[in-house]
């Protein structure tokens, strides 16, 4: 029974590093689709392909070896292509994909000495024909005319050339594409160490009670009764801890680099089923993000990429009408932004048809007016979708409003900015974790809460003209305009005895909200913690934290507040 | 025998082997209750909660113990008697429950904790059905001992969510 447990962490731990090294197999086959000359790429393919069969063999899993076999088979072909002056061939390039689809599929159900499926045979055969056309008898002939001229395949150096963007040296671009690989191989050769998630969260946990010894130590130290060698002892200590406690906090965080990597292919097969040329750019892969967000922040992208291509990009014939370059632009740049992450999707396509967004709005009987900016934005409203039809890429039901709404619940926000004729440019802002979150702490009734401080904007004494309605709500006179604001011990924490002295600003997706408050403590970093699901009836309450003096103060939930806000405003008009 | 929920011990081998059941006894708002032992992780003197908004009347509110953010309910609510008012001899039981089949760890708020009994399972009575205010799904049933009748809890079902939402449904009822 023990052996069966062994086998199947084996199993899982293969099973995860294998879709690592799928996913940089797939970057390293893009690489070639826009290198096709290059050779790195496939030398960085030939040592994955070539690790993965080996670990297939370990475990037997004979069908997934023998497909990894025929693949490297292909790559062998087409490297001899290329040292032939034949780059790799768009087609070569497909089955590569397939091939690389069909071993992520079928690991999962492989089994010790099972056979190839019909389908994965149909993939060897074609793997191995790859081989056999694209491996010509040698013609090293130094001076002669290029084959490359001679080849029919339209590449995209050639699209480039009918163009008239001018290609810089093949040698030059050769060897650039070699230098990329080649800090690829850097990075990966970093030693890494697999940790279970778990370990790593009571890790954090366990950190996060550490910061609270080493408040009560610090309150120690102030204290004049304390002996010379205790007061050495602990102001050694007190750095560390602060030291231990932030590593710990880091080691949740994960480059997003492979998962905005991971969306290359989504652009390329979006395109591809679209008839369009589109060219997915990267930057920023070595931006960190908390572990806990990355499925989600995934899904959020596929969608804006898969908009970006469907509804963003032109054809190539349109594109050229324009004077644009054929190939789309779709570009992927994270950032790091004070306790933030950004994220901007950004398509040099068409733009977003504003007039017809206000059309389509007015006729759902939605508030369309103020400036384009505002205009825009309604692309994030549940069933507003102005493409004329939906298409099988973009549309499947999951609509921009949904993305909104998944980015808003992991505290994010989402916006567009949009150009007619020039681009659209999505910008996602994250929190760089939700384990940690900078806190403003307040005190209401006694008791103390923590407000994300991202979403704070200012803070000031309640003007004693401020008069509330019944239901705890008003409005204050804010030299930039008029803000709602919010009893917050009244309506939302049902506290007695608020004495309401202090508003606290706070703006999230757009919207400002006035919180009173009794009091304003200060700001602390906090690790967030769930208050568990059988307190899952709890609202307006996004997690509690532990504060220096061991106290639980609970983290609000702005967005929350604020929709209960306007709930009660509606209702008293 | 009337004994017949296994649940009331934990590990059912340890209990074919030990045969008495290990209780935990005491006192919730006025009435003498039985904790199974194994149900147990510790018992610690009282803190006030942090309350946590917009949860049903029995939830006193989270904890800090140890770094982890423990809820702590106060049963006497739930078996509509007064809340608990703490003194010098409150305590908190910290008890770990199945909750939709994962594990939790909840406090519960103690008048006074007297001390552990060894009970044989077969000494078990059914619940009364009069003379209480508890639902008898939330009760294993009864011992009587030495100190007076004493109700066996089933932690699981009085704190399941299962309940809490009934109850909460309940209570908003009430209120309407």
């Amino acid at each position: 029974m023990n052996d069966d447990v062994d086998w199947e962490r084996l199993r899982q731990v293969h099973l995860a590093e294998s879709e690592e090294r799928l996913v940089t197999m797939e970057s390293a086959i893009l690489d070639l689709e826009r290198h096709p000359e290059s050779e790195a790429p496939i030398e960085a393919l030939q040592r994955d392909a070539h690790t993965l069969k080996g670990n297939a063999g370990i475990f037997g899993f004979d069908s997934i070896a023998q497909l990894a076999h025929a693949f490297e088979d292909a790559l062998a072909a087409v490297k001899a292509g290329i040292r032939n002056r034949q780059p790799a061939e768009k087609e070569a390039i497909g089955v590569l994909l397939k091939a690389v689809d069909a071993i992520r599929t079928g690991l999962p159900a492989a089994e010790p000495g099972d056979q190839m499926s019909p389908a994965q045979q149909a993939l060897a055969v074609e793997l191995r024909t790859l081989g056999a056309f694209g491996s010509p008898a040698p013609r090293e002939e130094p001076g002669s005319q290029k084959p490359r001229e001679r080849s029919k395949g339209r590449r995209a150096t050639d699209k480039l050339r009918d163009i008239g963007v001018p290609l810089p040296p093949e040698a030059d671009r050769r060897r650039g594409a070699e230098r990329e690989a080649a800090g690829d191989d850097s990075r990966a050769a970093r030693p890494t160490l697999r940790i279970e998630v778990a370990r790593v969260d009571s890790l954090v946990e366990l950190a996060s009670e550490l910061s609270v010894s080493r408040g009560r130590i610090e309150n120690l130290l102030s204290s004049p009764s304390l002996s010379d060698n205790a007061r050495d002892v602990l102001e050694e200590a007190v750095p560390l801890l602060g030291q231990l406690s932030d590593l710990a906090m880091r080691m949740r965080l994960v480059p997003l680099g492979p998962i905005l990597a991971s969306h290359r292919r989504t652009a390329r097969d979006a395109a591809q089923t679209l008839g369009k040329e589109v060219m997915l750019q990267i930057t920023g892969e070595e931006v960190e993000i908390d572990l806990a967000l990355v499925d989600r922040v995934s899904e959020a992208l596929l969608h804006l990429v898969r908009n970006a291509v469907a509804h963003g990009i032109e054809d190539p014939a349109t594109r050229r009408s324009k004077g644009k370059p054929p190939i789309g632009r779709v570009s992927l740049n994270a950032a790091p932004a004070a306790g933030q992450v950004i994220i901007d999707v950004e398509d040099d396509g068409g733009g977003l048809d504003l007039g017809a967004i206000r059309k389509r709005a007015e006729e759902l009987g939605m508030p369309a007016g103020g400036d384009d900016r505002e205009v825009a934005q309604l692309v994030f409203a549940a069933g507003l979708t102005t493409a004329s039809e939906l298409s099988e890429v973009a549309g499947r039901g999951v609509g921009l409003d949904s993305v909104k709404s998944s980015i808003e619940n992991l505290a994010g926000s989402i916006e567009v900015h949009t150009e007619r004729g020039a681009g659209t440019l999505f910008r996602v802002r994250l929190p760089l974790t939700l384990a940690v979150v900078r806190g403003l702490l307040v005190k209401v009734a006694k008791h103390r809460y923590v407000i994300p401080i991202d979403m704070v904007r200012e803070c000031l004494a309640a003007p004693p003209e401020l008069t509330y309605q019944s239901n705890g709500t008003g409005l204050l006179n804010l030299p930039s305009g008029m803000v709602p604001v919010l009893k917050l011990g009244e309506q939302i924490l049902g506290a007695k005895g608020a004495l309401d002295r202090h508003i606290v600003i706070v703006e999230h997706a757009g919207h400002r909200l006035g919180l009173v408050v009794d009091a304003l403590i200060g700001d602390t970093p906090v690790v967030v913690k769930s208050i568990g699901h059988a307190l899952r009836s709890a609202t307006s309450i996004f997690g509690a934290a532990i504060l220096g003096d061991g106290y639980v103060g609970l983290i609000l939930d702005i967005p929350d507040i604020m929709k209960r806000t306007m709930a009660l405003r509606a209702q008293a008009s | 025998m009337t004994f017949t929920r296994p649940s009331l011990s934990a590990p059912a081998p340890v209990a074919a082997k030990i045969a008495t059941l290990s209780m935990l006894r005491c006192q919730i708002g006025k009435g003498q209750y039985l904790i199974p032992l194994a149900k147990v992780l510790e018992i610690i003197r009282y803190v006030t909660p942090t309350p946590v908004p917009q949860t049903p009347p029995w939830v006193n509110g989270v904890m800090n113990l140890r770094g982890r953010v423990i809820p702590v309910i106060d049963l006497a609510v739930k078996f509509s008697e007064a809340p608990s008012v703490p003194d010098e001899w409150t305590c908190i039981v910290l008890v770990e429950v199945e909750l939709q089949g994962e594990t939790t760890t909840l406090g519960l708020v103690t008048t006074l904790v007297s001390e552990i009994h060894d009970l044989q399972p077969k000494d078990l009575e059914p619940p009364p059905t009069v003379g209480t205010q508890i639902r008898v799904e939330f009760l294993q049933g009864l011992f009587k001992l030495e100190q007076g009748f004493a109700l066996a809890l089933d932690l699981d079902r009085v704190l399941s969510s299962h309940e809490q939402v009934a109850v909460r449904d309940l209570a908003s009822e009430g209120q309407s």
